[in-house]
């Protein structure tokens, strides 16, 4: 179509009217097309977290009933009082945040500090070590968890243990304790590590280098420069790391149901939810029992009651800072 | 030479601290990721056996891995069942994680909630919740359907055999469409990827095609295409390995029983380093593949 003149610069008015003419096709079938689809995505995406809410509010009576789609005739919390329990929910609720959060600082500060020396210095074998960082990501956590299993029962680094075992007789354990997820967060190669030296390195090469000239000629060292220039430049980045990283241990399941052996975080304990409730549906223990009154409802509606329980910390935290993380992944530029 | 005896230039200064920055890094990939990745391939050629002052490995040569490849028919349908599963999700999702981040980086009211909506499921999509309410929603659904999947399009595929589809075309259909709620809640990475990627395009590119007349179907395929590319393979490989890796792909699922019931250590290591191969080689092919039109910025 008109391959001819194709090259031939359009005459403002021609320029005019093709623009109107794309407009407008844009303008009508487009939007509806663009809408539908859209909201019809919104149904898929939110289509699980509302059933499984409108279950977690069913009693007995209503889950048996099929005149019920979406909102229940008999309000009921019975269920996630019930589930409460099992969970035993502060406990958890509290040890998981202490992980989740903990960590989260920690691999903060070390992977901003580890990707900011690879965005803004030059040094032998950067790209090597680079390659080296990425490399920890690639590697799946199945091939490790049985030797870092016997590093924590044994553990021992640079000497360490050794040392303590003179004192003690016995190498440090560091099973059952949250110094397994610590640990590891502390030196850079925690959960997803690699990915968040990744990200913080991205951003820091954004940031341009006149912001260190400037400091350094008023006198500031390379350390005062990264904490007092650097950190606070790079806050969309530090809010996406955070939150990556505190979803990420929150949902945790693999290291945390090998580490911790009693049911310490919460979400391991969903995958052994089914048999839990069933087992205290049948069970003869008063204690038990009373957790299952007239109202509660189907043993599918208290494990989703369990899982929205689960998932309601992340989903407000997300409510509150994808303000800061919308923007900041794409200022991030989280890809090269 | 003589001259700079003892004193560093300043460029040696700064590569110092270039270094005394990954220091901590260092440490924890050295102790924390390569010891115990070397104990772990050590452990695939040996048999382990705890003591009360740590554990002892005796070389045993391949057996593991024979072990494992002869005997284990369940490890070996789950491997190829992920492999296929794998290569017919990996376009459908590609394509459709970046029609939708081309959709969602357009300007419109309410662009901010629709970004956010699509990565929510990033949030909550990772690990076990996800799992567990899908089992159940599907447990709960009508029959009782044991297929795991949300959606059931039992009308659509009625519609396609009356009408004389083939059967192969009538499955694939119908299989992707009760997928499609996987599909896309496993896209919010892959989204979160192009759109990033799209927004780094620079609007002269489009600016400068405005003005020489282009249509939006050349502008699509000489701007856009050649510049995401790099991206489009980051979000194959990511894609690659996240399958592989999800929580509820059954070989994961024989590796973590193999961890969990009886700590059956040399075991579950083979198991997931055979894995790992797999994944490697698929990744290498994609890299062969797709290095001819993979096109980067600062390529002389």
């Amino acid at each position: 179509m008109m391959k001819s003149n194709f090259f031939r610069p359009l005459r403002a008015k021609e320029r005019d009217i093709r623009a109107v003419v794309r407009f407008k096709a844009s303008s009508t079938g487009w939007k509806i097309f663009r809408l539908f689809l859209l909201l019809s995505l919104c149904y898929v995406v939110f289509f699980p977290i509302m059933f499984m809410l409108s279950n977690a509010l069913r009693s007995g009576l209503d889950a048996v009933d099929p005149t019920i789609i979406w909102i229940p005739k008999h309000y009921t919390m019975q269920n996630f009082i019930t589930v409460f329990a099992l969970l035993d929910y502060p406990r958890s609720f509290v040890s998981t945040v202490t992980i989740s959060i903990g960590s989260a600082l920690l691999q903060i500060a070390v992977s901003a500090m580890t990707g900011y020396g690879f965005a803004k210095y030059k040094f032998r074998f950067r790209g090597v070590l680079f390659a080296l960082v990425l490399f920890t990501v690639v590697i799946p956590q199945q091939i490790l968890v049985m030797s870092l299993y016997l590093k924590f029962k044994f553990f021992d680094m640079a000497g360490f243990g050794y040392l303590y075992s003179l004192i003690t007789g016995q190498m440090p354990n560091l099973l059952d304790n949250p110094l397994v997820f610590f640990v590891p967060s502390m030196f850079g190669v925690g959960l997803k590590g690699g990915l968040f030296i990744y990200i913080f390195r991205q951003f820091f090469r954004g940031l341009p280098n006149e912001l260190m000239s400037a400091a350094k000629i008023d006198g500031c060292g390379h350390f005062g420069i990264f904490i007092k220039i650097m950190l606070p430049n790079a806050v969309p980045a530090i809010v996406s790391v955070f939150l990556f990283s505190v979803v990420w241990h929150w949902s945790e399941i693999f290291y945390s149901s090998v580490f911790l052996s009693t049911n310490q975080m919460l979400s391991p304990q969903l995958s052994s939810l089914r048999v839990q409730v069933f087992r205290a549906m049948t069970s003869n223990t008063a204690s038990l029992m009373s957790l299952f009154t007239s109202e509660s409802g189907s043993i599918e509606s208290v494990i989703q009651a369990g899982v929205f329980l689960v998932i309601l910390p992340v989903l407000l935290l997300y409510l509150v800072t994808q303000k800061f993380f919308v923007q900041g992944v794409e200022r991030t530029g989280l890809v090269e | 030479m003589k001259l700079r005896r003892g004193k560093l230039t300043l460029e040696e200064r700064e590569a110092c601290y270039g270094y005394l920055f990954l220091v901590p890094w260092a440490l924890g990939f050295v102790f924390l990721f390569l010891g115990p990745l070397v104990t772990a391939i050590r452990m695939t050629f040996s048999k382990v056996a705890i003591t009360n002052k740590g554990f002892s490995m005796d070389f045993v040569g391949l057996t593991n891995y024979i072990n494992i490849l002869t005997k284990e028919s369940d490890f070996y349908k789950g491997l190829t069942n992920s492999v296929f599963t794998l290569l017919y999700q990996l376009p459908i999702i590609t394509i459709f994680s970046f029609f939708i981040a081309v959709v969602i980086n357009q300007k419109f009211r309410g662009r901010y909630f629709m970004r956010m909506v699509f990565f929510l499921p990033v949030i909550v999509a990772s690990g076990a919740a996800i799992d567990v309410l899908k089992s159940s929603i599907a447990a709960q659904q009508l029959g009782g359907s044991s297929s795991g999947t949300i959606y059931n399009s039992i009308a659509l595929t009625q519609i396609m055999i009356e009408s004389g589809f083939p059967n192969e075309m009538v499955s694939f259909v119908s299989r992707t469409v009760n997928q499609s709620f996987d599909l896309i809640w496993k896209c919010g990475i892959q989204i979160l990827l192009f759109l990033a990627g799209l927004q780094s395009i620079a609007p002269q590119y489009y600016e400068a095609a405005d003005v020489e007349g282009a249509t939006g179907w050349e502008k699509f395929w000489k701007i856009t295409f050649p510049l995401i590319s790099p991206i489009t393979l980051t979000v194959l490989f990511y894609t690659v390995v996240d399958s592989f890796l999800d929580f509820s792909n059954y070989v994961m699922k024989l590796i973590y029983w193999a961890q969990g019931q009886n700590l059956q250590f040399e075991r579950s290591t083979t198991m997931a380093t055979i894995y790992f191969i797999v994944i490697f080689v698929i990744c290498g092919i994609l890299l062969a593949a797709a290095s001819r039109w993979v096109f980067y910025h600062d390529e002389k």
